[in-house]
This record gives C-alpha cells, structure tokens and sequence, in this order.
C-alpha cells in the first residue's frame, strides 16, 4: 500500500504579502476597530483616563443633530445627482469618442486629463474661476452683458457649483469604463445592426 | 517661526542649550500638543496656542501653572491680552504668555474714502450709510461681509452684535443670542449684505485692496505686511448709532505661549518663555513679522515709524473682547454660524434663525 503523499504548503506566497497585510492591520484595520470600540465609549481624547461605556448615546445624539441630518441630506442629494450626471455625460462622450475616425488617441487623453488632477487642485483651480474678482467665469458673463454671479457663496448657486467640480472631474472617469465596454463589442455587432438599419 | 528664530540665538548661548522650533499648521498643532499632553514625559518643553482653544487646554492641564513656578505678572503687556493667559480667564494664575498680538480691524478702501469725502465711521450705522452710498456706483461694491457658516460668520457679525450691545452668553452663562439687541444687529448686518456683497476671504482682501469694495472686517495679516498695507484700516466702530453708547467690539486673537505641564525642563522653559516674550525680544521679532503683546513695544517711537499700524492694533486690543471662554466653542460656532447663514440668505426670518440658534447653543451647554 502506497502512503498518500503530504500535500506540501507553499509559504512563498504568505511570506512575500506578510508585510503588506500587517501594515494593513496596524494602520487600517486596528485604527478602525478602535474607532469603532470608542465611539460607543464618552472618550475625549484630553482626558483619556477615564472612559466609560455608553452605549449608543453618541449614534443617538448625532443623528439627533439637524445639522448633521442636513449634511446628510446635502450628501445624499449630491451623490444622486453627481452619479447620474456622470453616467449620462460619460455615456455621450464614450458614444462621441467611438465614432471619431481620427485623433481618438488624443481626444480620449484630453478627455481623461481632469480626474488625474488631485481633488484640493481641482478645488483650487474652480475657486479661482469661480471667484467674484478675478474669476474667469464671471469676466466672461461680464462681456456678454450678464451681472457677476457669486457662485460659491450664494445659497441658490453654491450647491450646484460645487457639483459642476465634481462632475467635471469625474465624467472622465465614467467615460473610461463605458468607453472601454463599448471597445469590446464585436465590430460585426455593428455591420449587422447597420445591416438592420440602425443609426443616427 | 521667523519671529521666534530671530532672537533664541542669544538665549541659547548665554544659557548653554539648543532650542529646536517646530513649525505647524494650527490643527496640526493643536492636535499634536493634546495628544503629546498625555505623555509622562513630554516632546514639547513649550507650545503656543491660539487664544479660542484656551479654556479646552487649560482645562485639560496640558499647560503648567507659571504663577505657582514662580512668575509674577508683568505690567507692561496689554491688559487684555495677559488676561487671556489666566485660568480662570482674567483673574486666575497665569498659565500662558501672549506671544503674538492679534485683534480684528476695520478695513476700508482709502481711495473711495477720499473720492467721496467719507471718513472713518464712529458707528455702524455710519458704516450702512457709506455702503449705501457706494454700493451699486460703477461696480462698486459697498461693504463685504464674510459670510460663510461657522467661524467666518461668527468673528464677522460679533463685533456688530457686540457694537450693539448684545453678547452670545450674559454673566450667568444664560444664551442671549436672540436678545432685542441681537435682532437690530443681525438686522444690520443684512443691511450691510444688501448694500454689498458675501465673498470668501481672499476675495474680501482682492476687493478691498483694490478698490472694487470699500470696507469690510478682517485681521491685520491679511492686509499688513512688514512695513506696507494694502488697504486703509482703523478700530472697529464700538457704536451701533452715532449717538448710541460705546462698547469694546475687536475681536482679541492672540497666540499665546506656555510651558508643557510634562515638560522635563520647566525652569528653563519659562526662563526661555519669559525671554521671547520680553520687550528687547519682542522689537527684534517685529523685524521678522512679529506682532508685540507689549505697550511698550507697541508704542516705540522708532517701530511706530516703520510699522504704523502697531498703534491701531494697541488701541483695537484695548477695546477688545473676547470670545465665549469654554471648551464647546467650536461646537457653538458651528450651531450658531448656521442659524445666522440661515438668516442672511433668507431661508430663516431673524426671529426664527436666532431663537434656532439659542435652542442650538443651549443643547450644546447642556450635553
């Protein structure tokens, strides 16, 4: 009778991804847990020494606040909005892009050149446009006779300025996945839909 | 920084030691000496503090107590801002020392001002005539509040509400922000809006300094730098009518400096403390952008000459206030500056925006 041979086990793979998985744990996984252990606590970081258990009085109170419900709002307002004006504005610029006989190359970079911006110069660069003094925005409506808007700053127009920024920083990032999805259809998908009589 | 490195050299070598400044962002500072605090032993022998934080810190016990070391006050700094280093404030031991002078302007633009004949106004109902007067003329924009939700707002119409008499807490700690007084001055401030115009910081600074705006409130360092200004600038009016009574209406915001109550070198810390905040350290530190805590310094004849706005920083932190003295600042700016957002874009009548924000600070006072 033949011994069944140990199945051997290879450490290579646990060895060379150890020290990523304990830099995962000691600065992400622990820091959260240990979050998650002391918002149930009344810890104040001044006075560490005495803390004591609360239950979910800290939940309780900030979804209590109105400004917080606000916030919540506001967020959730903003993410439906952003969401689905960059899916629609994506979705055109893949569909445009797709169609182009030339200069695709190139389009498709100047297109994707926004959301390789970090996000704080991408605010900066949108505070300066949007500025009431030497806002390029404003300076441009001035010439064709419209009186300056303070876009960030005022209640009606703030909100959906800051959504242009975040629309105008992501659509490229929505017009690479669906572009590359639109790559992958079968060139002959299109030669029978034209066959069928498809198209503009 | 350049202040503080301008003069610890001569200490160093009369006192055979090395002092190593660090320079930090205001949050990162603030949260790197609470966190530093718990230490047995301290990284820091000392740290400054920006005035609002405080009674947070003080109560904290992360700043050793001078007078008990020994320090006994000294008559030369500005009244108001040795008060600041007292816990409790104004008639405690001495905990900290003001080591840079701050106290919240009027600044206007000198070229509108002298164009339409104006002059500085007494009281805030002089400064809603010259908007009037100004808003509207080719382009011109009468006067600019800062009015974005927390602190902005708030550092922005205390100095009215305090011109008109009001406070946010009376004596007794009871909020009063809905007071009658309170009401008039918010009245005015959407007075001033509708005469002028809500903009950010730097756009405050662009407009005012370049003749777009003619005034606003704001910090000297904004506008001040070494020896130039890039607008005119003067106490903030103590009167809400030109016939109304007077009160302190600049808003004090020194940087105050102390010694760690876990520092292994206190002795030497407060010797060293002491040194920076001395009259001869102080002059030399004005080379270097410093603003002084000393009346002495501030009314040197020779820096006067070159740095001219120090005698409207004296007399604006000798009519200063300070801000509510309580480690839930922060949480009541927040509270209160929206309610008053509310009310200058119209979402909240006044009445309904400044009982909301009573009710607001109340709970917070209560938690």
């Amino acid at each position: 009778m033949r011994k069944k041979a140990k199945k051997k086990i290879n450490v290579f793979p646990y060895v060379m991804t150890s020290p990523t998985i304990l830099l995962l744990v000691f600065l992400t996984v622990f820091p959260l847990l240990f979050n998650v252990y002391f918002s149930f606590t009344d810890y104040y970081f001044l006075s560490p020494g005495n803390v004591n258990l609360i239950g979910i009085k800290n939940y309780v109170n900030t979804f209590r606040d109105i400004y917080f419900q606000q916030a919540l709002f506001n967020t959730f307002k903003f993410t439906v909005l952003a969401v689905i004006s960059e899916t629609l504005f994506g979705l055109v610029i893949a569909l445009f892009i797709n169609s182009l006989k030339t200069a695709r190359k190139s389009m498709r970079t100047i297109f994707l050149l926004p959301t390789l911006l970090p996000p704080v110069t991408v605010a900066l660069i949108w505070q300066i446009m949007f500025s009431n003094n030497y806002g390029i925005i404003n300076k441009m409506l001035g010439y064709i006779g419209i009186d300056e808007v303070n876009w960030l700053m005022d209640v009606r127009t703030a909100f959906y300025s800051i959504l242009v920024i975040d629309i105008w920083q992501y659509v490229p990032f929505t017009f690479l996945l669906i572009y590359a999805s639109l790559q992958t259809v079968p060139k002959t998908q299109y030669e029978a839909a034209t066959i069928d009589g498809a198209g503009f | 920084m350049d202040a503080i490195n301008s003069v610890k050299g001569a200490f160093e070598s009369e006192n055979n030691c090395i002092i190593e400044v660090l320079g930090l962002e205001a949050s990162d500072l603030k949260q790197k000496i609470s966190l530093d605090s718990q230490n047995k032993v301290g990284a820091y022998d000392l740290a400054m503090a920006d005035d609002p934080w405080m009674p947070e810190l003080y109560e904290a016990g992360l700043f050793a107590n001078l007078t008990e070391l020994g320090y006994t006050p000294d008559p030369d700094f500005v009244e108001e801002s040795l008060a600041i280093g007292m816990h409790p404030y104004s008639n405690g031991d001495i905990y900290t020392l003001p080591f840079a002078g701050n106290v919240q302007l009027f600044f206007y633009n000198q070229k509108i001002f002298d164009d339409n004949n104006f002059s500085i106004p007494d009281s805030w109902e002089g400064v809603l005539e010259i908007a009037k007067a100004v808003h509207g003329k080719d382009g011109k924009v009468g006067y600019v509040i800062r009015g974005q939700q927390g602190n902005p707002i708030v550092s922005d119409y205390l100095p009215i509400l305090w011109a008109y008499g009001g406070n946010v807490f009376d004596e007794n700690w009871n909020v009063i922000v809905d007071s009658n007084e309170a009401k008039e001055a918010l009245e005015l401030y959407i007075e001033l809006l509708e005469n002028g115009a809500n903009y950010e910081k730097n756009d405050i600074v662009a407009a005012v300094s370049d003749g777009k705006a003619a005034m606003s409130l704001g910090w000297p360092s904004w506008y001040i730098s070494g020896e130039t200004a890039t607008a005119a600038y003067a106490p903030i009016p103590g009167k809400a009518t030109d016939s109304g009574k007077k009160y302190a209406t600049g808003m004090i915001g020194n940087w105050m400096m102390g010694v760690t109550t876990n520092s292994a070198n206190k002795e030497l810390a407060m010797k060293f403390l002491i040194y920076v905040t001395s009259a001869e350290a102080q002059k030399t530190a004005a080379e270097f952008g410093g603003v002084p805590t000393r009346v002495s310094v501030f009314t040197d004849s020779e820096l006067n000459k070159k740095y001219p706005y120090f005698t409207a920083i004296l007399e604006g932190t000798e009519n200063s206030v300070i801000r509510p003295r309580t480690p839930l600042r922060t949480d009541i700016e927040t509270a209160y500056g929206a309610e008053l957002s509310s009310a200058i874009s119209g979402t909240k009548s006044i009445d309904q925006a400044l009982a909301d924000a009573k009710a607001a600070i109340e709970a917070i006072m209560n938690k």
